[in-house]
């Protein structure tokens, strides 16, 4: 039985009086003044290339505009009702905002067309266990089927069996919230990326040592049946731990798919080091693996980032906005991938030759899932452009995660190595 | 000094509430507070939904909150009302669709500055109005079961609460006037077939100074199908000050 609950509050919505009538006035715009205030940003929600949604921490909605560069212009309330918001903001139709509270997904509409939300909709707030404390964790996140997902914390659907978390889905043609998936570990904030491709943190407090991201591909949906349950539902199960080493110790929050040299890249924020932190996934059969290495260091905390329609990453945290472009100059890992001779490391300038063949500038470790430890002896080879070293080696086995440290390797111009650590998962199968 | 009571009220609705209600938004909000008005115009009010402790203590008000394994349940749902600068919050919680509440948050301490240095002000419940028994309009033709919550908006400026009882569809607007001293709550049946009664407690009937439509009996205001549409309450929140002793 996947069909949690009725959402009445849709069905009311079709027959009530109170319903918002749907004006098809042209809207006028939000006026936008220059600030002297930083808007302290919790999560953004671009509308184009240049501006965007946002709460900021008293769960007030906002809107900003950009330069093209991502310069902030100005910015203004959209709405001075406090809301008790996750860290998550869709876009609806005409211009609504959903927003989630533990116990509520709300959907907020300029009724007036005055540039500022008048009209505070309960969208979804009945779901299984919603009296016995079951909450909304993460979310609202729309996805490419309008639909609305967000994550309960983890419940019984009947008695005896193990509680489990669900991403749940609603889409206005549904009789009721749809799971999507089932997980162990409640989940923390999620994003959805390209082909549907579903990435979700995992909380565990008591491990100390990474933290756990899911990678998922979610079933298609089916929008002449949008009540079919997906079978086999999928499990969002830990594919990749990202060690504590590379976010300073501090837990990865939010975060959101980008694409970049026609890859598709999963950018994480680290609140509470300033650090963000890449991972590139890569399917391999039916599991998700990869690399994750550290991005950047922010030069304030980010706690919510987002790809803008040009391509462009844009932050945003206490100290408000911030274009999240890699400095060119940064010497800096760019990528690691697994070749059949060894692991492919390419650097964003050409490394110093004379260090770069040497083995002892490097240090591979492989740690299996079962916790061994293995260094990997490794004869290093620089392609002509200077700027790709594999680290040949026939060790690499699976079920391990490989720990690449580059502790001697300047740039050809002597600049030091921004991230000298990148991990890189492969499973068994 | 804070008395133990106002200490516990603090608890309950947390610092965070009552500087949010009270101080206007520290550096993130583009422009100043508008003027507070002058007596007859509603406040402009600062509105927050947020999760507070379950500060009601009349059993049958609690019902809603109860789980069905006996524990009771905070105020997850609940809207805080106030003016800027002003005394008075009104809790409003959409679980229950009801104001379940009315708090002065100004310490009474404030309110003595004569009194000695140490001198402990009486203590008293900080909560002028507290919901007691089912919700207002229980007993209504037309209403069953729980209300339930469908929304808010604004109007000018005023929050609006939509909700269902049974098979009323209600609106209800609160605000402040004057001071901030003078409340306000309007009820609105859509499309009412029946006259509707609106009940109160005792306490509540006690600060009630004006209705704009409908006939008491007891705590129990009976309003007419013709004016169903509007019914004003008018709240005066602040204790009338005590006749002065003539020699």
């Amino acid at each position: 039985m996947r069909q949690l609950v009725t959402v009445s509050c849709v069905l009311l919505l079709a027959v009530s009086g109170f319903a918002q009538e749907d004006s098809s006035q042209p809207r006028p715009f939000v006026e936008i003044a220059e600030q002297d205030v930083k808007p302290s940003v919790q999560a953004i929600a671009p509308i184009d290339d240049t501006n965007v949604f946002f709460l900021n921490k008293r769960g007030q909605a906002g809107v900003a505009k950009f330069s093209p560069g991502l310069s902030l212009i100005g910015w203004e309330l959209y709405s001075k009702v406090k809301l008790n918001s996750l860290n998550s903001l869709g876009m609806g139709p005409n211009y609504s905002l959903v927003t989630a509270s533990p116990i509520e997904i709300t959907q907020a509409f300029d009724t007036a067309g005055d540039g500022s939300l008048d009209f505070f909709q309960g969208l979804v707030r009945d779901w299984q266990g919603r009296d016995n404390g079951v909450r909304i964790t993460a979310g609202p996140v729309a996805d490419s089927n309008g639909r609305l997902l967000f994550a309960l914390s983890p419940f019984s659907i009947e008695e005896g069996q193990p509680p489990l978390a669900r991403l749940v889905a609603w889409h206005p043609d549904s009789e009721g919230l749809q799971t999507v998936t089932e997980s162990q570990l409640l989940i923390s904030s999620f994003s959805v990326g390209p082909d549907s491709l579903l990435a979700a943190r995992l909380s565990m407090p008591a491990y100390t040592e990474g933290y756990y991201i899911s990678l998922t591909g979610l079933p298609s949906f089916l929008a002449d049946s949008p009540d079919a349950v997906p079978d086999p539902l999928p499990k969002t199960l830990p594919s990749l731990l990202i060690p504590a080493e590379l976010t300073g110790g501090k837990e990865p929050t939010q975060m959101c798919f980008f694409g970049e040299n026609n890859q598709t890249k999963l950018v994480l924020t680290c609140p509470e080091s300033n650090q963000l932190i890449e991972i590139v996934p890569e399917k391999s059969g039916s599991q998700w693996q990869g690399a994750i290495l550290l991005r950047s260091q922010t030069p304030s905390s980010i706690e919510s980032v987002v790809e803008m329609n040009s391509g462009l990453l844009l932050g945003g945290g206490p100290d408000g906005f911030f274009p999240l472009e890699i400095p060119a100059e940064a010497f800096r890992i760019e990528s690691v991938n697994i070749a059949k001779d060894g692991i492919v490391l390419n650097f964003s300038e050409e490394v110093d030759r004379f260090q770069g063949v040497k083995p002892d500038s490097y240090t591979v470790k492989a740690v299996s899932l079962r916790g061994d430890n293995k260094t990997l002896m490794v004869e290093p080879v620089i392609e002509s452009d200077g700027k790709t070293v594999i680290l040949k080696t026939s060790e690499i086995g699976k079920g391990v995660v490989l720990r690449v440290v580059c502790q001697n390797l300047p740039s050809a111009d002597g600049d030091a190595l921004f991230n000298k650590t990148v991990f890189y998962t492969i499973h068994e199968s | 000094m804070i008395s133990k009571r106002y200490g516990t009220i603090l608890c309950m609705l947390s610092m965070s509430v009552l500087s949010q209600l009270y101080v206007s938004a520290q550096g993130d909000t583009p422009k100043a507070p508008e003027a507070v008005s002058s007596h007859s115009v509603p406040l402009v009010l600062d509105i927050s939904r947020r999760s507070l402790k379950n500060f009601l203590q009349d059993e049958a008000a609690l019902e809603r909150y109860l789980r069905p394994d006996g524990s009771l349940k905070d105020l997850e749902d609940a809207f805080t009302i106030g003016a800027v600068r002003g005394r008075y919050a009104l809790i409003w919680d959409a679980t229950a669709c009801r104001l379940v509440g009315v708090v002065d948050v100004k310490p009474p301490s404030e309110e003595r500055p004569g009194a000695p240095p140490g001198a402990n002000p009486e203590p008293s419940s900080p909560y002028v109005l507290l919901a007691e028994g089912y919700p207002p309009l229980s007993g209504s033709l037309g209403t069953f079961g729980h209300p339930g919550y469908f929304g808010f908006r604004l109007i000018d400026g005023l929050p609006e609460f939509l909700y269902t009882h049974g098979g009323l569809q209600v609106e209800e607007r609160l605000w402040l006037e004057g001071d901030g001293s003078v409340l306000k709550q309007r009820f609105a049946i859509r499309s009412p077939e029946n006259p509707f009664l609106l009940h109160f407690p005792a306490s509540w009937k006690q600060r009630i100074v004006e209705t704009s439509a409908g006939k008491w009996n007891g705590e129990t205001l009976s309003v007419p199908l013709e004016n169903a549409e509007e019914v004003i309450i008018t709240y005066r929140l602040a204790d009338e000050p005590a006749p002065e002793e003539t020699n």
